[in-house]
């Protein structure tokens, strides 16, 4: 049964307001749950650091990018100095053409799933840009069965010590989460690295970052975008929240390329630093599903 | 006289140093004299063969006995007479441009203290290896001096000396070379140079850099072997130049923490590389920087490396007494104030302590040893430490201490107990009452090490970042950790006497519901605010309360706080009164005591303990419940304990207030405080609902909203501010003519209104969102009904032909914008309120003249044409019992002996409630006492948090219902699911909720009455949102009511 309530009347500023302190309430109690579960694995199990060989899930997340996907990225993780890994590809509703590139790796620690439908992203270029990628990625923390999860853009590349050089950091510190330097090919005049110390949005690359199945608590949420914050940025500052171990490597293991986004294509930089309407943002609310967000009254 | 000074020390390089020489007289610029200064009288032959030069501008200078590098180079500076300075190194070559370049760079920017360039290396016979080699960044720059001494701290050396071209009375103002430091004399010397004004670069390669066997700096190039000896050589010139230059003393913990990290980095690269008295030297010292280095050692199975002693560990005696364990366990942010050790009978615990805290990563600002061992430890004195057993000099100390800037302290006891006195002498050495107390022993807290280190750095960094070094945060809160009652009652006293605001031991208060006597024994010595926890049980909690109210308390009054369990609240209520009764104390006389729902289960007493101690900190509600407690004088002066826009709203009413009718004025929408802010005589506040007890003189009477339980025309003025907006546009009209209906004479009626409302509304929004706090509610409500239109309203005082109305003149928007401003902004208001304080009157004054400008609130006065005589005179209480009407019926009342009101048509009974408001509300809203069952999937789906939420939203804190959430045991604990609760609760301030109960024993009765399960999974919750599933409740419960 659905009550039909008159629902007072409210702006679409009135709204948003409304959407963002929603929002805002809505993460802080996720945040919590989170930190209680951290808190739950790390009484469960106390040493996450002895075992000799633990299963890294490389977790790829690809749209329609067969070829670079496989000769550069999966390429770069077959070739690893530490060997136990799954490389875990999830296809954002991919077209064939990536399952059959894929299916040229005979190597069975490649898994690729695809998912059944295209997930429905914000319009509105900057949250676009913010969010895409969200749902594979939490299919991929369902899916992953490794010990330690790494992240790996599909145009991208590891050095081929990437996997044992976090592997250890994390070890020597006790690390939760490990992140280093991403090295940018043709960079931009300015800086050749993405990753710094201290954690701060801008400072870390997810191309970079190792972090234990401890922190699985913490997932990927497509609803970033309401907070206007980047959706990689959102999983690290969480971790952050919740006091998960976090330590920097100070080199680089990640070659980051300048590859074409959809982003660029529509060549509209000025775009993505424009403020939206209200209406828009409650018209990619509707568009997106989002609308549980508004319950709270 | 020339304008530069360029001058070459030099030793007995003769070969090179022609070279240089040479270079230096081809400059392009040419107004310099050249000064080679010769530490070798041996070597006339040197000064022979650079005279064959023959250029008037070279003067040779031979010591008469050889002084050392650095000591040569002081000679340098005493010598020199140009305006700039040069110090040219025997062995290096410049290009013809660098003395142009950088004279040019000294003229154009007065307020540079040094320039120094890049440069190119070559090799012994001149070849260039490698060219365009910059430490600092690649740019042309000029940076303020301290930007350019904290970035020094993060990075290495960024100057090349010989690069160096400095104005010399900045040199002269740094000071000499200090000759004591081995290797980084240099670059100590720069940063000390920095402090005197501005740094350049030019990232041209202005000279070149030779780098041959003889390098002076080539023992400098510390192989691996000695980086240990290196790194302590940073170490003590960073000590000297903190200690040596006003506003650098923080940075010393900041060059403490990453030194030791880069001894800790160093060594573990030793280790591996196999070179084990390296590694071991690196840890040692690493372990002395920076003690979690040690955790973090062990922690990887290497304490080994520790295990060679040296003699500066030996005098740590790490983790040997408890003290020490509480330094070690304390915030690091603790320490970076001075610290004040009572040294009893023990010293060996404070020679322990003064070792450690000196080697702290955030080391204290100043170390003082005061008490009757004190002097045995005059062995200590260092510049960290003072030390006297005269109790008159730890005053002058105190206030030495406190004109640096340092406003908190830490106080740390090594086990006796100084005596109240001292303390009071401490906190009269302050002239403040914030003082920050850290008791110890602290309870070892458990934080991962690569934590604790991330967080030092962090906090050390910000405090680099944001270049404000003084501590003004200022700690009123005292942790009390023991559970032995002889030594919380002792850190009562003497916390009370050191003049904290209040007193919370929350495992005290626990420890004491069996001992609750010794509470009683001595209340004299008690702060303001005593928490108890009584077992309600037989009669030995009364004599508590009976101790309590018979003692002469002077002018401490402290407020006593009965914790008693919430489902009980009422009867102790009565118990308590009863009690205070059979010891002839009138209940209405003795507002001291405060009776605080919580449960007696230990989660939920924890709970509340932590809030109230957070509320203690924030200082906010718990405070406003004890000033309210207290009662008030009939005052002239403003009380600065109120809001500001309070304050903005009622003192223009101020004269009018007082002018007439003194004793019969109505407040509708009054809130606790009301027209008291400006009225000291008697007078109703009348609100739907009190958030806290209304504060004298004010009478609260709590209604429904709708029709006024006042007879017609019973008080002379009614005064109603800022309620009008919160009342459903539907209503407004009503509201109005009631408030004209209760009055006799005149109504006082004022509001946001209209566009400008609006404007003043937004601008808050937007502060709010900007300093991240949550929208309190009343700007939600705007939101939800919309301001008033300020012609509507005048149109319907036209339309009432017995009542003529003119508008008053009220503050204008900038002014009520900006009295907000010093409400919301964190710490504001304490400025604003000294002012006004200090000139109540020039506050006045300034309202009045404030009212310029478009202004947000309206406010109205209407008067009876023809006033009637009010029935109601405050100085006579009949007078109102019998103005009242029973809200349901609308009949009169009686006074029962119960001290309650009796409706003589329909029997039906109000009495107070236990903030003494009279609840005047109809009685068929009273009945449906419903309870809303919910177990919520607390670690998984959000939906739940809608429900929760909607709840809280849908009812207020008098309705009668009450949401019971379930939490399984299993899953989660009581303290886990409060702690989930909060970001939902947090929401709502201050506002009064209805009652939630969580219950983690399936077994418990539910509350009686009706009881409506919400939905708790994701797939109900979606069909049937739970904004929808409350919010239709609500609406038929109170449709019910209104019918």
């Amino acid at each position: 049964m659905i009550v039909d309530l008159p629902r007072r009347s409210e702006t679409p500023e009135g709204k948003v307001q409304r959407l963002f302190r929603n929002k805002r309430i809505l993460d802080d109690v996720q945040v919590t749950q989170a930190r209680i579960s951290l808190n739950r694995e790390r009484v469960r199990r106390p040493d996450i650091w002895s075992d000799p060989e633990p299963l890294i899930t490389v977790r790829i997340c690809t749209y329609n990018r067969p070829q670079l996907l496989v000769e550069r990225a999966v390429a770069s993780v077959l070739r690893q100095t530490y060997q136990n890994f799954e490389v875990l590809v999830i296809g954002d509703h991919a077209s064939p053409e990536t399952a059959q590139a894929l299916s040229r790796v005979t190597d069975p620690r490649v898994r690729y799933v695809n998912l059944p439908e295209r997930a429905r992203y914000p319009n509105f270029p900057r949250f676009f840009w913010q969010t895409a990628g969200a749902y594979p990625a939490l299919a991929a923390h369902e899916l992953a069965t490794g010990e330690w999860m790494a992240f790996l853009d599909d145009d991208d590349e590891y050095t081929s010590d990437h996997l044992e050089a976090l592997l250890a950091h994390a070890r020597l510190w006790r690390l939760e989460m490990v992140y280093a330097k991403v090295k940018l090919i043709d960079p931009p005049a300015d800086y050749d690295f993405v990753g710094s110390e201290p954690l701060t949005v801008g400072c870390i690359a997810s191309g970079s970052v190792m972090f234990s199945r401890r922190l699985f608590c913490v997932r990927p949420d497509p609803h970033g975008w309401v907070n206007d914050l980047p959706g990689d940025w959102l999983l690290w500052s969480k971790m952050q929240k919740i006091g998960a171990r976090i330590g920097f490597l100070d080199r680089f293991v990640t070659l980051h390329y300048p590859e074409h986004t959809m982003v660029d294509d529509e060549d509209q930089a000025d775009i993505l630093d424009r403020t939206p309407t209200s209406d828009e943002i409650i018209s990619d609310l509707e568009h997106v599903g989002g609308l549980h967000m508004l319950d709270l009254a | 006289m020339p304008k530069l000074t360029v001058a070459i020390p030099t030793y007995d390089r003769k070969d090179y140093l022609e070279e240089a020489v040479r270079s230096t007289l081809a400059q392009s610029y040419g107004d310099f004299e050249l000064l080679v200064v010769l530490d070798n009288p041996a070597r006339q032959d040197i000064v022979d063969h650079l005279e064959m030069l023959g250029d008037k501008r070279l003067k040779i200078l031979v010591n008469s006995r050889t002084i050392g590098l650095f000591p040569n180079f002081n000679r340098c500076v005493d010598l020199a007479t140009g305006d700039y300075l040069y110090i040219m190194h025997d062995d290096d070559l410049m290009e013809p441009d660098n003395l142009a370049r950088k004279v040019e760079f000294l003229d154009a920017f007065p307020r540079a203290a040094f320039v120094h360039s890049a440069y190119s290396l070559i090799d012994g016979s001149g070849r260039i290896t490698q060219s365009g080699i910059h430490l600092a960044d690649p740019f042309d720059t000029i940076i303020p001096g301290d930007v350019f001494i904290r970035k020094s701290f993060l990075t290495l050396n960024t100057v090349c000396c010989p690069s160096v071209m400095m104005r010399r009375d900045a040199a002269q103002r740094a000071g000499l070379w200090d000759v004591s430091i081995e290797w980084t004399a240099d670059w100590e010397y720069w940063l000390r140079l920095a402090a005197q004004g501005d740094v350049g670069y030019l990232a041209a390669s202005l000279f070149r850099y030779r780098v041959h066997e003889t390098n002076e700096s080539r023992k400098f190039d510390a192989p691996s072997r000695a980086i240990a000896a290196y790194i302590n050589c940073k170490r003590s010139a960073f000590s000297k130049l903190c200690s040596s230059t006003a506003g650098l003393g923080e940075l010393l913990g900041v060059a403490h923490a990453l030194h030791g990290r880069e001894a800790l980095e160093h060594g573990l690269n030793s280790l591996a590389s196999g070179d084990r008295a390296e590694a071991g030297a690196c840890a040692r010292l690493a372990v002395a920087l920076l003690p979690e280095a040690r955790v973090l050692l062990e922690a990887n199975g290497l304490a080994g490396m520790l295990v060679e002693p040296g003699p500066d560990l030996a005098s740590l005696g790490l983790g040997s007494n408890p003290l020490e364990t509480a330094i070690s366990a304390a915030p690091q942010r603790d320490l970076s104030m001075p610290v004040l050790v009572w040294v009893g009978d023990d010293e060996s615990h404070a020679v322990a302590t003064v070792e450690r805290l000196e080697l702290q990563s955030v080391p204290p600002t100043a170390v003082y040893l005061a008490g009757p061992g004190a002097p045995g430890l005059s062995h200590l004195q260092s510049q960290l430490v003072r030390i006297t057993s005269s109790e008159d000099r730890v005053w002058s100390m105190l206030h030495a201490c406190l004109e640096t800037g340092a406003k908190d302290f830490a106080f740390l006891d090594a086990g006796a107990l100084p005596g109240a006195d001292w303390l009071a002498g401490v906190k009269a050495a302050f002239g403040s009452p914030e003082v920050g107390v850290v008791w110890g022993p602290v309870t070892e807290t458990s934080i991962p090490a690569r934590e604790r280190i991330r967080s030092i750095e962090g906090s050390a960094q910000d405090k680099v970042a944001s270049g404000s070094f003084a501590l003004r945060r200022t700690v009123v809160e005292a942790a009390c950790r023991t559970t032995d009652l002889g030594g919380a009652g002792a850190f009562l006293k003497a916390a009370a006497s050191c003049g904290l605001k209040s007193i919370l031991l929350p495992q005290a208060a626990v420890a004491w519901q069996g001992g609750v006597a010794s509470a009683s024994n001595d209340p004299l010595g008690l702060g303001p605010l005593v928490v108890c926890a009584p077992d309600w049980q037989g009669q030995a909690w009364t004599e508590v309360v009976k101790a309590f109210l018979t003692s002469d308390l002077g002018s401490r009054k402290p407020l006593l706080v009965l914790l008693s369990p919430a489902s009980e609240t009422g009867g102790n209520g009565a118990r308590v009164v009863a009690a205070l009764r059979t010891a002839g104390i009138d209940a209405e006389s003795c507002p001291d005591i405060m009776l605080q729902s919580v449960s007696n289960e230990p989660g939920e007493l924890k709970a509340w303990a932590l809030r109230a101690q957070q509320v203690l900190t924030t200082g906010s509600e718990l405070e406003a419940k004890l000033v309210g407690a207290q009662a008030m004088p009939p005052k002239k002066t403003l009380d600065t304990r109120d809001q500001l826009n309070w304050l903005a709203r009622y003192v223009p009413l101020e004269a009018i207030l007082n002018e007439s009718g003194r004793n019969s004025l109505l407040e509708v929408g009054s809130g606790h405080r009301g027209a008291g802010c400006v009225v000291a005589s008697a007078f109703v506040g009348i609100d739907i609902a009190f958030s806290q007890a209304p504060i004298a003189p004010m009478v609260g009477i709590a209604y429904d909203g709708n029709r006024l339980p006042f007879k017609s025309a019973a008080f002379h003025t009614v005064l109603s501010m800022d309620a009008l907006e919160h009342v459903p546009p539907d209503k407004r009209s009503a509201f109005i003519r009631e408030l004209l209906r209760a009055s006799a004479d005149r109504v006082i009626l004022g509001f946001p209104a209209d566009s400008e409302g609006r404007k003043g509304d937004r601008y808050m929004q937007e502060l709010f969102r900007r300093l991240s706090l949550g929208q309190p509610d009343w700007l939600f409500e705007h939101d939800e009904h919309g301001l008033p239109e300020s012609l509507q309203v005048e149109g319907l005082f036209d339309s009432i032909p017995e009542w003529q109305w003119r508008e008053l003149p009220t503050p204008g928007s900038l002014a009520c914008l900006l009295i907000s401003f010093a409400d919301i902004l964190p710490g504001a208001d304490q400025w604003v309120k000294e002012a006004i304080r200090d000139d109540a009157e020039g506050f006045r004054r300034w309202l009045g003249a404030a009212s310029f400008g478009p202004r947000s609130r309206r406010v109205y006065l209407l008067e009876r044409r023809e006033p009637l005589a009010p029935s109601i005179d405050l100085d006579d209480r009949t007078t109102l019992v019998s103005a009242l009407i029973c809200p349901t019926c609308h009949g009169d009342f009686q006074a029962t002996r119960e001290q309650a009101l009796e409706c003589t048509a329909c029997r039906a009974r109000f009495c107070n409630d236990e903030r003494q408001v009279l609840v005047l509300k109809s009685m068929a809203q009273v009945s449906p006492d419903v309870t809303f069952l919910l177990e919520p999937d607390w670690l998984g789906s959000t939906a739940w948090v809608g429900a929760i939420h909607n709840f809280l939203t849908a009812f207020e804190g008098n309705d009668p219902c009450r949401l019971w959430l379930r939490v399984n045991p299993a899953l989660l604990t009581l303290d886990e699911a409060v702690s989930l609760l909060q970001p939902i609760l947090a929401e709502f301030g201050e506002r009064p909720i209805p009652e939630v109960y969580l219950s983690n024993d399936e077994t418990e009765a539910l509350p009686a009455g009706p009881i409506v399960t919400l939905p708790s999974s994701t797939d109900e919750l979606r069909d049937w949102s739970p904004t929808t599933y409350i919010h239709v409740f609500r609406d038929r419960l109170f449709e019910r009511r209104a019918a």
